[in-house]
């Protein structure tokens, strides 16, 4: 099992990472919070002197998002040979592939994952077939993967939710399970900006540090966590996730919330 | 400016002359069969909203839509529009055979092996990208070109410069709508993964703590002062946006009615002013717009 990390450009300080082949650098939700390329100076070193591949994560994007991120994928790919990139946008994953950068990763923003912590509860309940729906990847059908071999996908990302996840019959491909943080939902904005006329676009994200704030929801008793401008729940558990699905062989954890 | 089009939601066959004659040019709804509910239940597992009393519920429904939107030679669409598992497709096809059969013109989806399945087939069926895709940009407007489709509706979080920035530069071949009236979230559609059932309460319903501070309801209920685009509908227009959506399926039927009223006022009247605007919001639905139920700001 591949073990690696995921760090924030904005907390240089939470870069020393335990001992790991491969670090995620970029942002799942957020295309303000992406890197410029001299930001991540101190990554690149850190990777060279450790021998550390790289994946970089990106968000769904806008059309300046996507003029931004190519930009960057450019300058990295003149100090980097290979290393992945996480698509959460279907436009990159094309501009990528015609311009043949990078390995292209499958987020879990697109893998269709049902989330919602309340959903374990469906494990029991019968019809099997709401179960087998819950635990389901909506993009893993087979046109859809026939489709998508033209775009040289090989690995999708996957989320540690509670009701567990099953990729069957998709057994060609490798699996990255993420933990703890299971995403429920992006808003439209951070909620410091919680407003329904700010304008996104007016975001100074250049001064936006890390924001993960602890929430609950009484109702259902679980801990909910805002980071940035996603809402997350945590599951640790990821042995029973493991023990159900054998193609997973990448486990992503996040260098700021160290559980292992 | 290109002709518009008024989409307004309907959840019966009795539902479609009346928003069709109040300036509707096309109507779209759901199908929520029996045998769907017993294995799935009635939560947005086959279009994104919750319960039977939302969506139609027989196929010889599907006939009577179609069959009413052809008599006053509008469209009428079918909105598939979330994505399914493949143990869930053989009921999806099912239900598309069906309402292309039936005469339907088009459905709405955000599921790619649809759009593979209606191409494999050779099916007539139009295909409209539904907000539940996540169309921010236009080289994902080209990734779907690749699936003929017809239509694409924007995401409605995005900003009138990022709605200007995204039209200047996308493909025209397509047509392009989006939605301007009812129901905005803090939410955004494509990336919400809450269960949206009809006993319990959806993410942005739900009561959240963070430290002292309660948070609640994080999105409107809108029926009293809905949510609109009224006076950004001439700017949207010039972006070269044709097709305006009127959110809200399951919403009242007079509401509906007012709503595609009031939006077909408003585009009709070349460039009105927003006093005139907010006025006729105020008599049609009769409380003053607020500033925070704005669309696209």
């Amino acid at each position: 099992m591949e073990i690696c990390y995921k760090i924030d450009f904005r907390e240089p300080d939470k870069i020393e990472i335990p001992s790991c082949k491969r670090i995620y650098f970029g942002h799942e939700t957020c295309e303000k919070l992406l890197p410029e390329f001299n930001e991540i100076e101190q990554l690149l070193e850190l990777s060279g002197k450790r021998n550390l591949e790289l994946t970089f994560v990106t968000p769904f994007l806008t059309d300046k998002g996507i003029e931004k991120v190519m930009r960057f994928l450019e300058e990295l790919k003149t100090v980097v040979r290979d290393f992945e990139i996480v698509v959460s946008d279907w436009g990159l994953l094309r501009l990528i592939s015609s311009d043949k950068i990078g390995i292209p990763v499958v987020s879990r923003f697109l893998t269709g994952q049902q989330t919602d912590f309340r959903l374990k509860r469906f494990e029991k309940i019968p019809p099997v077939e709401m179960a087998e729906h819950l635990a389901s990847c909506t993009l893993l059908k087979k046109q859809s993967l026939a489709f998508l071999d033209r775009y040289n996908i090989e690995r999708f990302e996957l989320s540690n939710t509670l009701q567990t996840v099953q990729t069957d019959g998709c057994e060609k491909y490798r699996y990255s399970l993420h933990v703890p943080f299971v995403p429920l939902s992006i808003f439209r904005t951070c909620p410091e900006n919680f407003d329904f006329n700010h304008i996104r676009e007016n975001c100074n994200s250049r001064t936006c540090k890390r924001n993960r704030v602890e929430w609950s929801n009484p109702a259902s008793g679980y801990k909910i966590y805002c980071i940035d401008n996603a809402l997350y729940y945590a599951n640790p558990d990821y042995e029973t996730t493991l023990h159900s699905h054998t193609y997973i062989d990448r486990l992503v954890c996040d260098a700021a919330a160290p559980f292992l | 400016m290109k002709q518009y089009n008024i989409v307004a939601p309907i959840c019966s066959v009795s539902e479609v002359e009346p928003v069709l004659k109040a300036g509707a040019g096309e109507v779209y709804f759901g199908i929520m069969p029996e045998n769907w509910i017993k294995k799935y239940g009635n939560a947005d597992f086959i279009s994104r909203r919750q319960n039977e009393k939302a969506h139609i519920s027989t196929y010889n429904d599907l006939s009577g839509i179609a069959r009413i939107a052809n008599d006053y030679g509008c469209e009428s669409t079918l909105a598939l529009n979330v994505c399914y598992s493949e143990n869930q497709m053989p009921y999806i096809y099912e239900i598309l055979n069906e309402w292309e059969a039936r005469g339907g013109h088009s459905v709405i989806t955000a599921d790619m092996e649809v759009l593979l399945w209606l191409d494999g087939k050779g099916s007539r069926l139009k295909r409209q990208l539904s907000v539940m895709t996540g169309i921010f940009n236009k080289h994902s407007v080209g990734f779907f070109r690749q699936f003929d489709i017809s239509r694409v509706v924007l995401p409605r979080e995005l900003s009138m410069g990022e709605i200007r920035e995204f039209m200047a530069y996308t493909n025209r071949e397509v047509d392009y709508e989006i939605i301007v009236m009812f129901q905005k979230c803090e939410f955004i559609d494509s990336f919400c993964r809450f269960y949206h059932s009809v006993a319990e309460e959806h993410g942005c319903q739900m009561t959240f703590l963070c430290g002292n501070m309660k948070m609640n309801h994080l999105s409107n209920n809108d029926l009293l002062t809905p949510f609109c685009a009224a006076c950004k509908l001439y700017a949207l227009r010039e972006t070269g946006i044709t097709h305006f959506k009127i959110a809200g399926r399951a919403y009242p039927p007079e509401l509906i009615i007012k709503a595609v009223g009031f939006i077909k006022q408003t585009l009709d009247y070349y460039s009105p002013s927003y006093a005139d605007i907010q006025h006729n919001y105020k008599s049609i639905f009769g409380h003053s717009c607020r500033i925070k139920n704005c669309y696209y700001r």
